[in-house]
């Protein structure tokens, strides 16, 4: 590929992730997560029952916990309103007739919701923030660095999701993202069960299931969190480049399956 | 053609018939055997009666992660970038648990131990006295029938009965009323005895037990002016639990000494008469009765642990702190131990890798590395498949 070609690629997922981000943006569903999440989030205050104060711990807890649970709501539900419908509206026609493969309509997709999460994580972050520092009175620095660390995970899932959108159907997608959802946070207790249980071949299983499928676990910021433990940019770092990584390959694995679609 | 049937008065009539039984029975079910579908739990206001609504397992989970999380919470301690005046591990004083467990009881008024918990924070340590009681009513109230309402009994007799203590520095000091502790203690030996046989063995309480609510009952009936009624409540607690001052006071009433009203001013009669400056009191203490006065530790966790009946007394050596640093004290003073800690090659088993210094890596391995390399491995690995991918199954 030359370097024209390269940018021309890249000019146009732009514009597709763009439009996904204003399609999301319009969606009523989103506006009605957003709508939720905000009063939610700013009603930390109201649970003090006996009037003893703002808690900390509790309020960055359960706000952490609620940004992630809504964020994985919106890469459920947009991940698959972003190929199956364009596929069954044949509106897909439209975008690959202009876009040079479908890897490049996949990557503008994935950056459409990518571009959408970032939105909502930074909309709930800065409010989970600014309620902490105007309650509390203090900097929660592990905040920002922790919706870094979400952003991650969700830019994880919504990669598997996209890939599973681009071979099959919508309940599929769905329930093969929550089971991989679910196992990738446990793979490293399935693989010292099935190595405590002393069977080999279950072991090499768990062993295979570890490097194939996404370890969701890596991104846990609750410990850090709660514990106070300083965030460090070396795995910060190691965690971004692995994310990069595995969403590249299941990307490129979505791409190659809708490639080989017959449309 | 298909004629649809004429509706008629019987079928109408019967019809209504069914709709009227159905509705009776469902109304005569709920009337006739209610305490199958609500529980003791005062319904008050329309929350209360939305989260009837709720399944009971759906209620129960959530309060438990509530409830585990308040643990985890207190477990961990105060946040350090806030002033938060309390200490990792211990509920006294925090305040981060206490709207988890308030939320846990909304959705779970049966479990007695939040409740004590929650209401002996609030009266002791959080100057919220009367709210703590008022939980503890609450309590009470959603719990009649309960094998544990002794608990809620005797943590009321408690805060009524010790407030002082914990509150004499506070903004509202509270003090003590031990009348009115009494009363709960009464209800609390009450409430123990009626459910004895419910209660299980093994829940066996250090605080809320029968024994301690009678010492407690006779150290209160003595603080009233009940003397003799004090000393019949002191005739049933059991000798075990006889220690210390106040076992020395029954001690001689019982023999008949004169002893003043309280053991507090026998103890400071004591003390004067010992710098020889006043007359000797009218009464004469028993060869090392001041060996009473203090309790050790690692008796009473025996005590405790054989009543228990959970472990031998060498687990009870094992387990008890006090044996365990005499025992790292004298192991760390033998030569021939410590040849044996340095030509140990790692073949003991009870070591885990982060205690044993054997297993720690002493090596020059980035410490980045050692820490992710899975990771590191697997996203090296899904970038080549990746790019493999991209290359060969890729239409051009």
């Amino acid at each position: 590929m030359t370097f024209g070609g390269f940018k021309s690629s890249c000019l146009i997922s732009g514009s597709i992730a763009y439009y996904s981000f204003l399609e999301a943006l319009r969606n009523r569903l989103f506006l009605g997560m957003i709508l939720l999440a905000i009063p939610l989030s700013s009603a930390a205050w109201l649970l003090d029952t006996y009037q003893l104060g703002f808690q900390v711990r509790l309020v960055t807890d359960a706000g952490l916990t609620l940004i992630s649970l809504i964020g994985l709501l919106v890469v459920l539900f947009f991940s698959l309103d972003q190929i199956i419908p364009d596929i069954e509206k044949r509106t897909i026609y439209f975008v690959i007739t202009r876009a040079p493969s479908r890897h490049v309509y996949m990557a503008g997709r994935f950056g459409g919701i990518a571009l959408t999460l970032l939105f909502l994580d930074l909309l709930l972050g800065s409010l989970l923030f600014a309620i902490l520092r105007m309650q509390a009175g203090v900097w929660l620095l592990e905040i920002p660095v922790a919706m870094f660390m979400v952003f991650l995970k969700q830019l994880l899932l919504v990669s598997v999701v996209m890939m599973l959108a681009a071979c099959s159907t919508k309940i599929i997608t769905v329930s093969l993202s929550v089971l991989f959802y679910v196992i990738g946070h446990g793979l490293d207790i399935f693989r010292m069960l099935a190595e405590r249980k002393g069977n080999l071949l279950l072991t090499w299983l768990s062993d295979i299931f570890i490097f194939i499928l996404p370890d969701f676990s890596l991104y846990e910021t609750r410990v850090m969190v709660m514990h106070e433990i300083p965030a460090r940019g070396s795995a910060l770092l190691l965690l971004g480049l692995y994310t990069m990584a595995a969403v590249f390959f299941y990307l490129s694995l979505g791409g190659a399956a809708l490639d080989r679609r017959d449309l | 053609m298909h004629k649809p049937r004429k509706l008629t008065t019987f079928g109408i009539l019967l019809r209504l018939l069914l709709l009227i039984t159905a509705v009776s029975a469902q109304f005569s079910i709920k009337a006739r055997y209610w305490d199958q579908y609500y529980p003791e739990t005062v319904i008050v206001d329309y929350s209360d009666l939305l989260l009837q609504s709720v399944p009971d397992q759906v209620k129960g989970m959530s309060a438990g992660l509530m409830r585990l999380t308040a643990d985890e919470y207190m477990h961990i301690g105060p946040y350090k970038k806030a002033r938060q005046n309390f200490i990792a591990g211990s509920y006294a004083g925090n305040t981060e648990i206490m709207t988890l467990l308030r939320l846990a009881l909304y959705l779970e008024p049966t479990h007695i131990d939040t409740y004590t918990i929650m209401s002996q924070n609030l009266a002791m340590y959080l100057d919220r006295f009367e709210e703590g009681i008022r939980l503890l009513q609450q309590g009470i109230l959603a719990n009649k029938q309960a094998p544990e309402l002794h608990k809620l009994y005797a943590a009321g007799a408690y805060c009524h009965g010790f407030a002082e203590s914990y509150t004499y520095s506070s903004s509202q000091p509270i003090k003590n009323n031990r009348e009115v502790a009494l009363n709960y203690l009464e209800a609390a030996i009450k409430s123990y005895e009626a459910q004895a046989m419910y209660l299980a063995s093994d829940s066996y309480d250090v605080f809320a037990n029968i024994d301690n609510y009678r010492l407690l009952k006779s150290r209160f009936l003595l603080d009233v002016g009940k003397r003799e009624e004090a000393l019949a409540a002191w005739r049933l607690v059991p000798a075990q639990n006889r220690s210390g001052l106040l076992a020395t006071y029954f001690s001689l009433l019982e023999q008949g000494v004169d002893v003043p009203a309280t053991p507090e001013q026998m103890f400071d009669e004591i003390l004067k008469s010992s710098t020889k400056t006043e007359k000797e009191p009218p009464y004469q203490l028993p060869d090392g009765w001041y060996q009473t006065l203090f309790v050790e530790p690692a008796d009473t966790f025996k005590a405790v642990a054989n009543i228990l009946d959970r472990s031998s007394a060498a687990q009870v050596d094992e387990l008890n702190p006090f044996a365990t640093s005499k025992a790292g004290i004298s192991d760390q003073s033998t030569d021939e131990q410590h040849k044996h800690e340095e030509d140990d090659t790692c073949g003991h088993t009870n070591h885990s890798e982060h205690d044993c210094p054997h297993h720690h890596n002493t090596g020059n391995e980035w410490p980045i590395f050692k820490e992710a390399r899975a990771a590191i491995l697997q996203a090296a690995l899904m970038f080549v498949c990746g790019l493999g991918i991209r290359r060969f199954f890729t239409r051009r």
